[in-house]
This record gives C-alpha cells, structure tokens and sequence, in this order.
C-alpha cells in the first residue's frame, strides 16, 4: 500500500513540475503582447504623433478585426453584405477585414466570459454592466494613453461622458451615446388608454397610475394588468430608480439629488425602498399583478405580443417607445414617472472594450473611432444596407422599404448598441427630433454627486457574495408584493446585516471620500 | 517477464487512447489547482498571478449561509444515496425475475430514460405539475375539493420533491449496473436452494444481496467521493429561483454561482471546487480504509 501511494504521489509531483513549463508558455506570451502595445503608444505622444499613428494603422497587414455585440439573431440575412460595406469604409484609414460575432441574447454573458477568461482574439467587446472585475483581471486593455492617439475626434465628442469610464487613471472603453440617465415609469398599451379616455401627460406619480390600474382591471378583468419587465427580478424593481445612484449593483448608493452629499447607505434601509414595498404590496392586493409572476418564463414582449396584459413598470427614456413597440408588436405609450438620474453607471454601464486577447489593439481603436464619428458606418451599424434594410424616407429620416417589415428585414439593431446613434438617421416612428430630445433628456437629468467615481469592491468580495445570497431570496419576492412588507422587510434587512452589508457601506463610504478629497 | 510484456503488447495499445484522455483531460488540468491560491489577472497569466494564500476560500466559511449550505448539500447527498440504492435494488430484483427478454428490455429502456434527459426540461416537467392555477397537483387538488398550495413559495415540501424528483432521473443508471450483477449469479445456487425449499423473500435475502455486495460496496464508495458535490441543474433549475425556496434548496454549488455570477471571480469559484475534492478525497479514503477493515476484498484499493 505505502508503495503504491509512493508511486501516484510521485507521478502527480512529476507532472505538476511538467506543467510549470507548459504555463510559463502562456504567460509570456501575454504579457509579450502588453507590452508591445505599451511601447507603441510611449512612442507616439498625442501632438506630433499622426503620421507615426497613420503607419501603425495602415501596416499592410490585413488584421480581422472583430466585434462582439448582443442582437435578437446571430444570423440576420444582411451580415455579410454589412461587413463588407464596413470594411471598406475602414479601409480608408486602416488596414484590416472587419468581422461582426453578433450573440443572442440568452447566451451573451457566458459566451463574452468565456471569451475574456480564454484571452480568444476579439477587438472590440460589447461591455453591459460594470467592467470593474474584467479590468482587475486584466482581461481588457487599458487605453488611456492610446485612445488620444487613434481615437481622437471620439475622446473629445464625448466630452464630459468619457470621465465615467475612467477608473483611476486608467480608461477602459468608450460609452455608447445613448440616454446617459435612469428613470422608470409605466410602459402601456396605446389602445386601451385610448378606450379608456385617458391623457397619459395626466399622470404624473405612483397614485395617479394606481387610479389608472384600477380603471384598466375593471373594464378588463380577462387581462394581466401588469407583467414582470425582467423575469426574475420582481414587479416593481424599477420603481426604485431615479432614488439612488447605486454604486455597487443592486446594493448600496448614495442619493441621487445630492440631498445626502457623499453618503453612502444600503438601499433597502431607507425609507423609499419600504415605500415601494408597501405599494407593490397593495398593487398585488389588489389583483393588479399577474399570478406567479417570480416564476414566470415568458417575456414582457411575449405578453404584449399576445395582448394578454396592459403593460409593465420598467426603465424609460426616449427611444423606449420606439424600442418597446416594435419589441412587442403593438403601439406603446411611455409614462415616465421617477426622477432621471445620471451616475457613472449610466455612462459607464454600456461600453465598447477592447480585451487583452487582441492582436491589434490601435487598428481597433480606429475602427471605434470611425464607427462613432462616421455617420455612414452609424447607419450600417444601426439600419443594415441602404436599400435593402433601410430607405431614407425623408431628410434624416430613415423607414422600412417596399415589402419589408419588421420580421423580413435583413439586420435589426438597437439604438444604445451601436456606438453613437446621434450621427445616424433618426427612425420614421420616432419624432424627428429624436436626438435632439435624447440631448435634452441627457442634460435635464440630475447628476448624481458621485458621478465619476467606481466603486472598487476587491477589498469586500466575501460580503458581496454573501449579500448577493439574500438578495436573491428577498428582492424578487418584496418587489412583486408577495409577503407582508413590515416584516419581510425587516427580516430581509436584518439578513443583509448579518451577511455583511455594513462592511460593504463601510468600504464605500471609505473609498468615496478618499475619492472627494482629490 | 519480458515476454509477459511482449505478449500484453495490444492490450497496452488499445489500452493507450483511453490512458491519454483520462491523463489530458483529468490529470493535466489538475496544475490548474493553483487557481484557488491566487489572486488571478489575466494579463500576468495563471502562473505570474500574485498569491492570496487562502483568501479565496473565506467566503465559502465566513458567510452567515455556510452552516446551512454544507447542511443541505451533505444531507440531500445521503438521502439520494440511501433512496436510489433501495429504489434500484428493487427495480433490479424485480427485472431479474422477468422471463419474457423483451419486456426486460422494454422496462429497462424506459427506467433509464429520464436519465437522458436534461434538467432545464426536467424543470420544465416539474413546472408543469406543480405550477399555481395551472399545475397538475393543483387541478386535482381543486377537483377534490381541497385549496391550492403554492408549492414555489413553500420551503417544507421541497426535500421530498427534489428527492423524489432526483431517484426518478438518477435511478435507472443504478438499476442497470445492479442488474447486470444479478444477471452474473450462477443460476445452480438458486436451483439448489429452491431444492431445499426457499422461500421468495429468503431467496433474496441470502442469495442475491450477498453476492452483488461487491458491486453495491463499489457502488457505495463512488457516491461518498462526490457527496461535497451537487446536481447544480436539480438545485438551480427545478425550484425556478424562487427566492423563497432558496433557504430549503441551496447548496455549495447554488451559493458559488449565485455569489459569483456577477464578480466573476475565477480564483473564488476555483476554490469552492477545491474545497468540495479535497473533502471528497478525504472520505474516500476513510470509506475505503473501513472497507478494507471489514472485508478486504471489496475495497477500491
């Protein structure tokens, strides 16, 4: 016996010393390819650096470059012929192919985890949500001394926006211009308000809506009045946008109008969070909420589509309307009702990155470069292929052709998705000025005081793990009404205790007047 | 010797293809242990990662949750154990005494389909029967006149439906390797008992399980070197992540994933699963150092 496990445990050591080399391999090599591009961009210093830029960018090689983005299909019939025309218009500043790896929806943050976490040659990745952790293990670039070089006209188009996505000194992508703030309101059906007799700019709070739920449920009792906007997530989750600037997703904020300063608290400790709970309580008293709405596994636009159900509470803004109808088949009307806030996760939370994977980092740049500020390229991006996808009906309009729809049109993409929108042509369902309206939402909505600043939460990765295990079991049941608000509120919040929601705040508010004071 | 070698020559080589899966796929990833140690940044690479000596593992013990999770992982383990051992025991008897070949083959092939089947569908099949307005359970109940039970925002009775859930999904795996078992008994033993007038019940009792011991004591040890493990499609998919439920349902495996999903912390998730072999590794051999107490011949090594 003693023999025998002699023997395996030699075996594993001798193996183990195999591997040693076998990553050693790896790991040069990474690092080699970081420390190229570091070099480059040493060398070729903002003011006289263009010529130098121009070489790096038309080498004669002809790298692929590749962009990763969400989209309803990975397959839409005008893929290739979008390639093309985006290639070609690269062409002129850059040597390269440009390929597009568009991934549905269901599967987009596995696929993209798994492409960053194997280091896989992509260019430029479609970022949602924080890009805290994928910056803290390297597996995006850092490009703030390149982004100056390759990607002026960018850097100063987006101006004030480009502070949200620094994280310390160092630049991790570029946000897509879209609605930089968060607000959330009731997403409805047009006909039925219609029926009803209703002005939507009547209603302008919670109560008001309430009056309206109950109007709805008795002229239509074979309806759902309201469905989840997200499954999993709890009826009235939204409604607590527009409170907080929420630092840390789904924990702890401070308050978005200022009325705190820099004070950073759990955001189900306060006073609007029960309020919410308390409403959503009532609402599903009184048989607003569809049955079973936590364990539902169809969507919102299933519902609306179906026309089973009056509409949902969930985030709007300009292009919601646009979005959601076209989404759902069926004309919508948008009420907002909470305050518009923009936080750094409102810029930040939606970017173009480029991995560490990529063989050519300062070409992918310029391709971004070229689809934000080239209006053509917007266009491609957004419509699909003039003519085919898209006409221009009037001057900076664009609709449908002849024939086409929106279930036979070749390439489907939303407005937040494709860089910078506001170059492109507006589309015929929208008003005309529908990008001036996005500006004007963007600079009425209220800054929150910790705009620019990133939460760092390396220091309390125990506690978010353990936070982020209560929140699973309390926010979906509280945000749908499903139990009596003052105790499972209580109950929820002295879980949160326990799991180590102080160290979280504590941590915080540590880091944010570290932050204030610089 | 040599030609005792020379001889196994084609065993060796048709032994080969298997022999490097197993070392590449099982054995070479294991340098990757490093992982659970190290504070991973993708640009330094897994080897040039800083230590975290054992930070990654704080989480797994320091959490209000931990006593709960390893108490539900460890119990729902044993209790899978002991219902499908008996469940296909007696499926295996049961199969062994049907003479028409084709019928055994039939209910062979049915007992072990649901094995085949994934547990996203399998959720989908629970949903169905246990769903609130819609479900089945819910139906009958109405016919008969008693009230509908939420059975998603009930903790109480998900023991019982995982574990029955889990025996009908797992349970034809165990009857086939029992049954080939059976099968491999002599069949003069049970002649010649009969000769002296056994009886059904003692038949089994003293002929059938003596002998497929060997099989059940491996059967046995295989189960404990995962019981730190869980069906993570049974805990995550089949209660539809009610979050009322999640006290009654959550195991290591649920806790990591649903920590960790939005971290994506490599070196922490690293070492849950490190924590999880090294506890298995440790029972086996302490089950197989029992086993070889008291009858040698059974254990694994």
């Amino acid at each position: 016996m003693k023999r025998k496990v002699l023997a395996v445990l030699l075996t594993m050591a001798m193996t183990a010393a195999a591997l040693t080399g076998c990553g050693g391999g790896t790991e040069s090599g990474s690092s080699g390819n970081g420390d190229t591009s570091g070099g480059e961009a040493q060398s070729t210093e903002a003011g006289g650096g263009s010529a130098e830029a121009s070489s790096v960018l038309k080498d004669g090689k002809d790298n692929v470059i590749t962009i990763v983005f969400p989209g309803n299909s990975s397959a839409p019939g005008s893929l290739e012929a979008v390639e093309n025309a985006l290639t070609e218009l690269a062409r002129e500043t850059v040597d390269c192919t440009i390929d597009l790896n568009i991934l549905e929806w269901g599967v987009y943050s596995e696929q993209t985890n798994l492409m960053l976490s194997s280091g896989e040659d992509v260019d430029i990745l479609f970022n949602m949500g924080t890009v805290q952790s994928s910056a803290n293990s390297g597996q995006i670039l850092n490009i703030a001394d390149m982004a100056p070089v390759y990607a002026p006209e960018t850097m100063e188009m987006l101006g004030q926006y480009i502070k949200a996505c620094y994280v310390g000194d160092n630049l991790y992508g570029f946000p897509s211009v879209r609605q930089f703030a968060t607000g959330a309101g009731l997403v409805c059906r047009t006909d039925i308000l219609e029926e009803l007799g209703v002005d939507a700019s009547s209603i302008k709070t919670w109560e008001d809506v309430d009056v309206l739920l109950a109007q709805v449920k008795e002229t239509h009792p074979e309806l759902d009045v309201l469905v989840p906007a997200d499954l999993g997530a709890g009826m009235m989750r939204s409604a607590i946008f527009g409170t907080f600037d929420i630092l840390q997703s789904n924990m702890a904020g401070v308050y978005a109008d200022g009325r705190d300063g820099l004070t950073a608290d759990s955001i189900y400790a306060s006073d609007e969070f029960m309020e919410i709970a308390k409403m959503a309580y009532d609402w599903n008293q009184k048989g607003y909420f569809i049955a079973d709405s936590i364990t539902l596994t169809d969507t919102r636009q299933t519902f609306l589509r179906a026309g089973s159900c009056f509409g949902y509470v969930g985030q709007v803004h300009p292009g919601t309307k646009t979005q959601e109808s076209i989404n759902a088949g069926c004309d919508v009307t948008v009420i907002p009702i909470t305050d518009c806030v923009t936080g750094t996760n409102n810029v930040a939370g939606v970017q173009y990155t480029i991995p560490t994977g990529s063989d050519a980092p300062e070409k992918a740049l310029a391709v971004l470069n070229m689809i934000y500020t080239n209006p053509a390229a917007q266009n491609l991006l957004h419509y699909g292929i003039e003519g085919t996808d898209y006409i221009e009906v009037r001057d900076g309009v664009a609709g449908y052709p002849e024939g086409i729809d929106n279930t036979t049109v070749g390439w489907s993409n939303e407005t937040w998705l494709t860089g910078n929108a506001l170059i492109g042509l507006a589309w015929e369902t929208d008003p005309d000025d529908i990008w001036e309206q996005y500006t004007e939402y963007n600079n009425n909505a209220v800054v929150s005081p910790a705009y620019g600043f990133t939460f760092d939460s390396a220091n309390v990765k125990t506690e978010i793990t353990a936070v982020q295990n209560v929140l699973d079991k309390y926010t979906a049941t509280i945000y749908s009404g499903m139990a009596d608000p003052e105790e499972a509120v209580a109950q929820f919040n002295s879980e949160l205790e326990a799991a180590g929601m102080p160290r979280i705040v504590e941590e915080m508010q540590a880091q944010l007047d570290v932050w204030s004071a610089q | 010797m040599k030609t005792k070698i020379k001889k196994c020559i084609p065993i060796y080589v048709m032994l080969l293809p298997g022999f490097l899966y197993l070392l590449i796929n099982n054995y070479l990833p294991m340098g990757g242990l490093v992982m659970a140690f190290k504070n991973v940044n993708w640009q330094k690479g897994i080897w040039g990662s800083d230590w975290a000596g054992l930070k990654n593992f704080e989480y797994l013990f320091k959490t209000p949750d931990a006593f709960n999770i390893t108490r539900n992982t460890v119990c729902y383990n044993i209790a899978f154990i002991i219902v499908n051992l008996v469940v296909a025991l007696l499926f295996a008897i049961l199969l062994s005494e049907i003479k028409n070949k084709l019928a055994v083959k039939c209910y062979q092939t049915v007992i072990m389909l649901p094995f085949m089947i994934s547990m996203v569908i399998v959720s989908y099949l629970a949903y169905a029967f246990l769903a609130g307005d819609t479900g089945l359970f819910n139906g009958l109940r109405r016919n008969m006149g008693l009230n509908e039970i939420s059975w998603y925002t009930e903790p109480k009775y998900w023991p019982f439906i995982l574990v029955i859930i889990h025996c009908w999904k797992s349970v034809g795996y165990g009857t086939v390797v029992y049954l080939s078992s059976i099968l491999g008994i002599d069949q003069e033993l049970y002649e010649a008992a009969a000769v002296d007038g056994i009886k059904e019940l003692q038949k089994i009792r003293y002929i059938t399980l003596p002998l497929i011991k060997p099989t059940i004591i491996t059967m046995m040890l295989l189960n404990v070197g995962r019981i730190f493990y869980s069906d993570f499609g049974l805990f995550y998919q089949v209660p539809m992540s009610s979050g009322a439920l999640i006290d009654a349902t959550s195991t290591i495996d649920t806790y990591v994933y649903r920590g960790l999903i939005t971290l994506g912390d490599v070196g922490m998730s690293s070492a849950a699963g490190f924590y999880q072999s090294i506890v298995g590794f440790i029972l086996i051999l302490v089950a197989n150092w029992i086993t070889n107490k008291y009858s040698a011949e059974n254990a694994l090594f």
